[in-house]
């Protein structure tokens, strides 16, 4: 499945990336796809995502579920919709007035658009990543 | 992988096939790959002669040019293997007998500017075309090189939008439909409808008419373009990669059958008996008639896809092409198109509609053909002797003559040939016979029987007829669309097959179905080095 693996650092506080982290609706706002975020529990939260492939447009609605964490150091999540799932971890290194961030994400196509959404993953996964980077840096360091 | 055995056999080692081959060798499967002819490439490939590279199938490598096979370089033919493509700035030229012309750029707004010099109203149309066509080329690209969506799935994504039901409608007309409603110049049209007809399609079939939104496009955002060394070349890069992984090409052995045991293929034979053990499937770069009615038997195979696969219907017409071996490149009596390499002959629109129904109801030579002239020799000097061309010219044709049926081909090959070249005349200055040092002709006939004719049946160059009922899905029939076949480990792969006609690269979509049978993920063997 197509995957997107970066590692980078955000110069903050650990207390301050943490919480936008673990805050689904914070963390959703670093990606322009996703339109909405509904929290349900402290570990489970419905992701409203709308994408764009040329006439097609889709709104994607994914639960998403944190399957372990370590306080201020890992967290380790997955995703499901109809039409795609992910799974992913974010590892934390606390450094001088940084956060060294590592992370790793698989998605993967499912339904009768599988092929088709696999493809749109591959395409879009690392420009994504990227994006995802500089807006978190951008709402975090000050 | 012993000299008999392999985990996968290929039979055929057309494009299509060895990529098949390089994914899967990639995922680390041992791979044989089996072939009829002496060379490799089948309709990817050259004749040399006297130091010509001589292209007699294919030439213009269009709906390769998207796929990720070669964006992203996935089996490293750029990097490791020698393959580099010529992609020129003015993609194809049409000059007409009033001496004014069209031309169409890989810029698109160069393109409106040249088209305005024939109709300003057309050139605003063509901005608007071309820049619509680049957002269907959006929508459809992700499933031209990846196993196709059901239509079903296609329609209810497509018809919530109004541009997608758009597509959806130009999908079922004609692209002579598409052209008439989007332009008024009969030069402008009589260009994009000769384009289109590469499909070896008239332009009233119905089923064709997204066609110009798919090569159009292409041609503005990659470009179409030709390897370095000939149409041959991207084979070649791909036999290199396929020796690299550890595969094996044996060329001289034509297979007579797939050997089927409990419903599954299990290797083939070969026609000197040699017999070649897969161990855990085989691949057929074929037509499915010759496959399924031949070599793996009716008698394996139930009444109903058997009827199925004897009604799949070949294309409208062929072609005649003729290579010509030159002092110089031809000079067009149109100034402006000797700009280009590239050049559709139309003569009028009235012409080429009579050149269509010629055609379509089998009468040759054509009152005035309408060539399709390439001469790539002019951008690539490994295309020819120093200081000479070479010359590519295809002009559609029948496969079975009206008058004495295909046999009667090599009667009349010289004056058709002939008709051919007297067109060609018409539109240049040099085209003399102190300008010819020789030619090639190569008739439907010969494409059969001496390039591929266990693929490309009645020498149609696209495999099998690329209207609505054969294509995505239903390419070549319903049962067969996603590659896999109603004989165990058997797949299907090539032209035949979607994404379809042309050189496409389509393989890249059958080795990710083969894949996935297996358990291994596509994107797994990608990240392998």
């Amino acid at each position: 499945m197509p995957e997107a693996e970066a590692t980078f650092t955000i110069k903050a506080p650990l207390d301050r990336v943490w919480s936008f982290l673990v805050d689904p609706r914070r963390l959703g706002s670093c990606f322009p796809d996703v339109q909405e975020v509904r929290v349900l529990d402290e570990k489970t939260a419905e992701w409203v995502l709308k994408v764009k492939l040329g006439f097609i447009r889709k709104t994607i609605k994914m639960k998403s579920t944190v399957t372990d964490f370590v306080p201020q150091k890992r967290v380790t999540f997955q995703g499901v919709a109809e039409e795609a799932e992910l799974s992913g971890t974010m590892n934390l290194e606390s450094g001088p007035g940084e956060v060294k961030i590592h992370y790793k994400i698989l998605m993967e196509g499912r339904g009768p658009l599988a092929p088709l959404m696999n493809d749109l993953i591959r395409r879009r996964i690392s420009k994504q990543s990227q994006e995802f980077i500089e807006i978190l840096q951008k709402k975090l360091e000050v | 992988m012993s000299e008999g055995h392999a985990d996968i056999i290929v039979i055929g080692a057309g494009h299509n096939g060895l990529i098949v081959a390089g994914y899967l060798l990639k995922a680390g499967f041992s791979v044989l790959v089996v072939e009829k002819n002496p060379w490799i490439g089948g309709a990817t490939s050259c004749r040399e002669v006297n130091g010509f590279k001589l292209d007699w199938a294919s030439t213009n490598h269009i709906d390769i040019q998207p796929n990720p096979l070669l964006v992203d370089d996935e089996l490293q033919l750029k990097a490791k293997y020698g393959l580099k493509y010529i992609i020129p700035e003015v993609q194809m030229a049409g000059p007409y007998p009033d001496g004014t012309s069209m031309i169409i750029y890989r810029d698109v707004e160069k393109t409106v500017k040249q088209v305005a010099k024939l109709s300003k109203k057309d050139a605003q149309a063509y901005r608007r075309f071309a820049q619509w066509g680049i957002q269907c080329l959006e929508t459809i690209l992700p499933g031209m090189y990846n196993p196709p969506p059901t239509l079903g799935a296609i329609v209810s994504e497509l018809e919530q939008s109004p541009d997608g039901q758009e597509l959806l409608r130009a999908m079922m007309m004609s692209f002579g439909d598409i052209v008439d409603e989007w332009f008024e110049d009969d030069r402008v049209k009589a260009l994009l409808l000769h384009y289109a007809s590469e499909l070896l399609l008239p332009p009233w079939e119905n089923g064709t008419g997204s066609v110009l939104f798919i090569m159009i496009p292409i041609m503005h955002v990659y470009g179409m373009g030709c390897p370095v060394g000939g149409s041959g070349a991207l084979a070649e890069a791909l036999g290199r990669c396929v020796e690299a992984y550890g595969g094996k090409i044996l060329t001289n052995s034509p297979v007579e059958k797939v050997i089927v045991e409990n419903g599954e293929a299990r290797g083939v034979i070969l026609e000197n008996g040699r017999r070649l053990r897969a161990e855990k499937a085989v691949v057929a770069c074929l037509h499915p008639k010759p496959l399924f009615l031949n070599m793996v038997g009716e008698e394996h195979l139930e009444p109903g896809f058997v009827r199925r696969v004897k009604r799949v219907k070949q294309s409208a017409f062929s072609g005649i092409n003729t290579t010509y071996m030159l002092n110089e490149a031809p000079r067009f009596k149109v100034e402006e198109v000797n700009e280009g390499a590239n050049w559709e002959i139309s003569w009028s629109l009235e012409d080429m509609m009579e050149l269509f129904q010629d055609v379509v109801f089998r009468r040759v030579p054509p009152e005035k053909p309408c060539p399709n002239v390439v001469c790539w020799s002019k951008l690539d000097p490994s295309r020819a002797p120093p200081g000479k061309h070479s010359l590519y010219a295809i002009s559609y044709a029948p496969y079975n003559l009206r008058d004495g049926g295909p046999s009667q081909w090599k009667e009349i090959k010289e004056e058709v040939a002939d008709s051919v070249l007297e067109s060609i005349r018409e539109h240049t200055t040099n085209m003399g016979s102190g300008n010819i040092l020789g030619r090639l002709i190569t008739t439907p006939v010969d494409v059969e029987e001496v390039i591929s004719s266990n693929n490309l049946l009645h020498g149609d160059l696209t495999g099998v007829r690329a209207t609505l009922e054969q294509t995505f899905m239903f390419r070549p029939l319903i049962s067969l669309g996603n590659y896999r076949t109603p004989v165990g480990k058997l797949y299907l792969t090539g032209e035949c097959t979607h994404p379809g006609a042309g050189v496409a690269g389509g393989g890249r979509a059958t080795a990710q179905v083969i894949l996935q049978d297996f358990g291994i993920k596509f994107d797994d063997v990608l990240r392998k080095s």
